[in-house]
């Protein structure tokens, strides 16, 4: 017995000294191929060079098998036409916050796949810290778009105006190219609206709205609205937000904007993140200005058809259990759930949106709802400044092109059926069935709370207005906070971008 | 691995009594692969951070010097002075809740007759720490939902509808459902160290004291309570420890909301890390954190431990 | 644990314990039902959860659902399998380290004293409370410029460097419970330290080893953040994220998720049935 143990104590100790003393890498011939190739490509004709793509959720085999098939046929096609490639895709990530530690560590060691998906608001946030500007490479022609095509020449030609000013940072660089785009809308249970006698085609003004609601709510006992507000990160309130603060200053808006990014073939438009410092600096956006009270009466409104616990609700996809069981009357949500809701709601459902926005609503209203949609999918991507530091921004652009030439990009979001492909040229699907008339209307002048002064900014603003929704603050005192938020983040953006406008330090 | 034993003792230096030959590196090669395995991969990372914590890093730029800026920000930072409060609450609260539910089950389980149940107790009391610890924090998550949460469907079947709350939506009852989360909190290793400690209690003294009369909540308090100290000491500092540090339900429930009521140093940390790039004030947070629960460890730790060896080495 | 020379009343109330057991003890065995009821929620939620497909799920939450969606299983079981396999791959060193090196350690603390002794383990003890994600961070950007990123030694190394002081604190505990006599016995007869360790100490620690193999093997079921970091190639993912892949921020199905995590709960399962008796074995003693 006792030897018995001492063997194997003895081997114990061995396999641990020889463990910790030499590496031993688990034995992967694919990983090894890539180490080795760029050392080798010179030398050998026969080496390819690597190139890693990490694609969200157009590559998630475990989730979404069918167009991660079509992804690597892209890849194959890919490969064929530059035999020297070899594109390896990176499959997505689990849910969760995980994204952003993954990609902070990988930057840290310059591991970053070359071609990757972000949010774009920490993209911006991070700027050419991680990531190449695209503004030049925007100029060049993408030799993948059909001659005489939009994009062929110039490959900015391809997006759409609103795309690519929505997407720009705040030191007006662009860090990625979006390719799809998220439209949103109120997902209801007609059992529920009818039983209450509420038929959206009756509203007229977000008072009506509001007054509909509110009787679904005490009529039928159910919660009206599905949506939440969270402290840190994204929640829908968020779209809430910019749609009160967008109809709020809606009059103001050609006050607000800044000469340099003005086009005259839209008048109406999204402020960048440069023009929203400016016009708080300048003192012409100030929360302590009369319209933020209707904006404040507005999401009190709001709040007040929300369930219980909308401050506690910590993802939307929990408040898909009240809304199958019929215990929620409505949802506002994304294109990303049509095909959940296709397949699996248990009910007759509808899509509808927010009514029109009246001077009775709110001073500077313009008679007028605003779309949401916006590039927050999974079709942006950027090349890592890593990537260029190891000599393939050339390939990366390459790559980058053939996967946003329309007839390509156009396969990978029709399989995927979630999102709208914003490259000209590509066919939405029938995605976009239910969202004709919503994505007609004007988009928001203000985007959401992280992307105008940066996401801690945008956190902050969010906990502002749960401590005004908990009674914590009052208007007059809210008024004053978000004003020092305002402020702070502007004098701050300043400080980061050195605007040649800002006041001297 | 080369020893000295009995047989080369050298009297004349034997000056304590229990003093032996045993040269100091015996025990010194005994630690070394602890030792060198811990200075890579514990403080030389924490160095670091405690370094970065007088710099102005984000993760990936060269971070520059700034002395003790960080710190000038922590102290002026009302969220973390909020998350503080917050974690000394949660980390008192979930300690004295796990210890004293624990100390209740291993009761229980104790006073069975039936040794074959009080053995079934405990394996089934053992098994729930295979259960991920994500996997419980989702359906706790589900558990307070204000509509068809368990909680509250199950208050309203009971007629107690007015009691029915919004838990994790308001912010002085947020804290108290994170608190509260795994409740009976009886399946862990709290139980188990407790309920052993008491099992080991030589089954002659229960029974003397029955014999004497003595009534079981006399004999609780007088002889069950004293002997489970020691134990419950381990149990406390642990508690103590997970709590100071705690991110994971906050993470995952709350986010540390609404408008920080459960935001922790632990979840402020991650996000300033991860979300915000500020790695130089992220560390700073970390060190203050390490510094505070160190102190907590080592007055307790200092407390239990006088030494109890057979020799001394010179 | 009961010595053999007993009082004899005490021995009359043993004997009657015997026989009256079950009845009396009915108020107690109930109480305790009622702790483990609510226990075991969260395992019989996973359970029935797992055989659901995402309607069912979403329209009825806490009661089960008929009919019963085994192919979750078939759809969960290549993942779970594939990143168990890795995770065993990370678990045996990480066991063996962690064993063997808390195991010297806790030796020497307990049987010896020596000028700073007491220093040396607050200064490794101390090291439970660090905040482990602050480490993370400096200890990737180390790993990346040792150039582990990827390899087995990178996973390892820090698991059990996280592991071993409360190991070390644990086996220590436990080696100070056996009696001196033992080792001054052996001295005499003239073994040799390492012997002393080797053949008196280890055989005793069974339980202490199997209680810290337990604990160790736990952690490494569950630490999410650390392989997601330095693991750059996704075929190596542990179990931690291999239940996670049924999800990504879009759309989840929930029933193949709980699916994974009822067969990734499986393997513990059955290596806690065989141990659980050494386990609780190992907790006995020490801890004063």
């Amino acid at each position: 017995m006792r030897k018995r143990m001492q063997l194997l104590i003895g081997t114990m100790v061995i396999l641990a000294m020889v463990l910790s003393a030499c590496a031993v890498p688990v034995a992967a011939p694919a990983t090894g191929d890539a180490a080795a190739a760029p050392a080798a490509s010179d030398a050998a004709a026969g080496a390819k060079q690597t190139l890693t793509v990490f694609l969200q959720c157009y590559y998630d085999p475990n989730v979404e098998a069918d167009t991660a098939a079509v992804a690597e046929e892209l890849v194959a096609e890919y490969e064929t036409l530059h035999p020297d490639v070899d594109i390896q895709l990176v499959p997505n990530l689990p849910a969760g916050q995980d994204v952003e530690t993954y990609l902070t560590a990988r930057m840290a060691a310059t591991e970053s796949p070359d071609i990757m998906w972000q949010q774009f608001n920490t993209r911006n946030q991070r700027g050419d810290t991680w990531w190449v500007p695209l503004n030049d490479i925007f100029e060049m022609p993408n030799p993948y778009i059909e001659a005489g095509q939009p994009g062929s020449e110039r490959w900015a030609d391809s997006f759409q105006d609103y795309v690519l000013n929505q997407t720009r940072a705040a030191d007006s660089n662009w860090y990625q190219a979006s390719l799809d785009w998220v439209e949103t809308g109120y997902y209801y249970n007609k059992e529920i609206f009818a039983a209450a006698g509420v038929d959206p085609a009756n509203w007229n003004s977000w008072g009506d709205f509001v007054a509909d609601m509110t009787k679904i709510k005490e009529t039928q006992k159910v919660d009206a609205l599905g949506a939440f507000v969270k402290q840190q990160g994204w929640s829908n309130w968020w779209w809430a937000d910019d749609i009160f603060l967008t109809v709020a200053w809606a009059d103001a808006a050609p006050d607000l904007y800044m000469e340099k990014y003005n086009d005259s073939s839209r008048p109406w438009r999204q402020m960048t993140p440069e023009e929203i410092a400016k016009a708080i600096i300048d003192g012409k956006l100030t929360a302590t200005d009369p319209r933020m009270d209707d904006y404040l009466r507005m999401s009190k409104e709001f709040i007040s058809i929300l369930p219980a616990d909308y401050n506690g609700i910590a993802s939307l996809d929990d408040l898909d259990v009240p809304f199958f069981s019929g215990a929620l009357a409505s949802i506002w949500t994304g294109t990303w759930k049509n095909k959940l809701y296709t397949a699996q709601i248990p009910f007759d459902y509808g899509i509808t949106y927010l009514p029109p926005f009246t001077t009775e609503d709110a001073a500077g209203a313009q008679n007028t709802a605003y779309r949401v949609g916006g590039p927050s999918s999974c079709g942006q991507y950027g090349i890592a400044k890593s990537a260029a530091d190891a000599g393939k921004l050339d390939l990366a652009t390459d790559f980058l092109m053939f996967i946003a030439a329309p007839q390509n990009f156009e396969r990978l979001a029709v399989s995927y059926g979630g999102y709208i492909p914003m490259v000209k040229g590509a066919d939405a699907g029938e995605v976009m069935a239910n969202f004709t008339d919503i994505s007609a209307l004007p988009e928001r002048l203000m985007s959401d709370p992280p992307d105008r002064l940066g996401p801690e900014n945008g956190d902050a603003w969010s906990q502002a207005m749960q401590a005004f929704f908990l009674g914590q603050t009052d208007e007059a005192q809210t008024k004053e906070v978000l004003q020092k938020l305002w402020m702070d983040g502007a004098m701050k953006q300043c400080a980061d971008q050195q605007y040649d406008w800002c006041p001297a330090q | 691995m080369a020893t000295g034993s009995l047989a080369t003792t050298t009297t004349e230096k034997r000056r304590r009594k229990r003093s032996s030959g045993i040269p100091v590196f015996v025990p010194l090669l005994f630690l070394l692969p602890a030792i060198l395995l811990l200075i890579a991969f514990r403080y030389i990372p924490a160095f670091s951070a405690v370094y970065h914590s007088f710099t102005d890093w984000t993760g990936t730029n060269n971070a520059a010097f700034v002395g003790l800026a960080q710190y000038q920000t922590l102290l002026a930072d009302p969220v973390f002075w909020t998350s503080l409060r917050n974690v000394l609450l949660y980390t008192f609260g979930r300690t004295v809740l796990t210890t004293v539910m624990a100390f209740l089950a291993a009761e229980l389980v104790y006073n069975l007759r039936n040794r074959q149940s009080q053995w079934l107790w405990r394996v089934t009391f053992t098994l729930p720490m295979v259960i991920p610890g994500t996997v419980v924090l989702l359906i706790w998550r589900q558990i307070y939902a204000a509509r068809l949460g368990l909680l509250n469907e199950s208050l309203r079947a009971l007629g107690l509808e007015q009691w029915a709350q919004p838990w994790l939506g308001q912010t002085n009852t947020a804290l108290l459902a994170i608190i509260m989360i795994g409740f009976p909190l009886v399946s862990g290793f709290s139980f188990l160290v407790i309920s052993s400690a008491l099992m080991e209690l030589s089954s002659e003294i229960n029974e003397a004291s029955l014999l004497d009369g003595c009534s079981p909540l006399r004999r609780i308090f007088a002889i069950d309570i004293p002997s489970i100290i020691g134990p419950s000491v381990l149990v406390i500092i642990l508690g103590i420890n997970a709590g100071l540090q705690e991110f994971a339900p906050m993470l995952i429930i709350t986010s540390g909301g609404p408008a920080n009521a459960t935001q922790t140093p632990g979840l402020y940390l991650y996000q300033i890390a991860f979300t915000y790039g500020k790695f130089g004030y992220a560390t700073a947070i970390g060190t203050v954190l390490m510094i505070l629960t160190l102190g907590f460890s080592y007055f307790i730790l200092r407390a239990r431990y006088r030494g109890a060896t057979d020799v001394e080495v010179q | 644990m009961s010595k053999s020379n007993s009082l004899p009343a005490a021995s009359a109330v043993r004997a009657r314990r015997r026989s009256r057991g079950w009845h009396r003890d009915w108020p107690l065995n109930l109480a305790l039902l009622a702790l483990a009821l609510l226990t075991y929620l969260p395992f019989a939620m996973m359970l029935q959860q797992s055989f659901k497909d995402n309607r069912q799920y979403f329209t009825s939450f806490w009661l089960p659902t008929f009919p019963l969606h085994f192919e979750n299983y078939t759809k969960a079981f290549p993942i779970i399998y594939n990143t168990v396999i890795n995770t065993v791959i990370y678990a045996i060193p990480t066991l063996l380290l962690v064993l063997t090196i808390s195991g010297l350690a806790g030796f020497a603390f307990a049987r010896y004293n020596f000028r700073g002794k007491d220093f040396l383990f607050m200064a490794m003890l101390l090291l439970i409370m660090l905040p482990g994600i602050l480490l993370v961070i400096p200890m990737f950007v180390q790993i990346v410029d040792i150039g582990w990123t990827n390899t087995l030694q990178a996973m390892v190394l820090p698991w059990a460097a996280v592991q071993i002081p409360f190991g070390m604190y644990l086996m220590r505990t436990f080696f100070e419970t056996l009696p001196r006599e033992y080792f001054e016995a052996a001295r005499i007869d003239g073994a040799s330290e390492s012997q002393l360790f080797l053949r008196i100490a280890l055989p005793l620690a069974l339980p202490a080893f199997s209680t810290l193999g337990i604990l160790t093997l736990l952690f490494t079921w569950n630490d999410i953040i650390w392989p997601l970091i330095v693991l750059l190639d996704t075929t190596r993912y542990p179990i931690s994220i291999g239940v996670l892949s049924f999800s990504n921020s879009q759309s989840t199905n929930y029933g193949v998720t709980f699916a994974g995590y009822v067969l990734a709960s499986l393997p513990l399962i059955v290596i806690f049935s065989f141990t659980v008796r050494r386990f609780m074995a190992g907790l006995q003693g020490g801890y004063r």
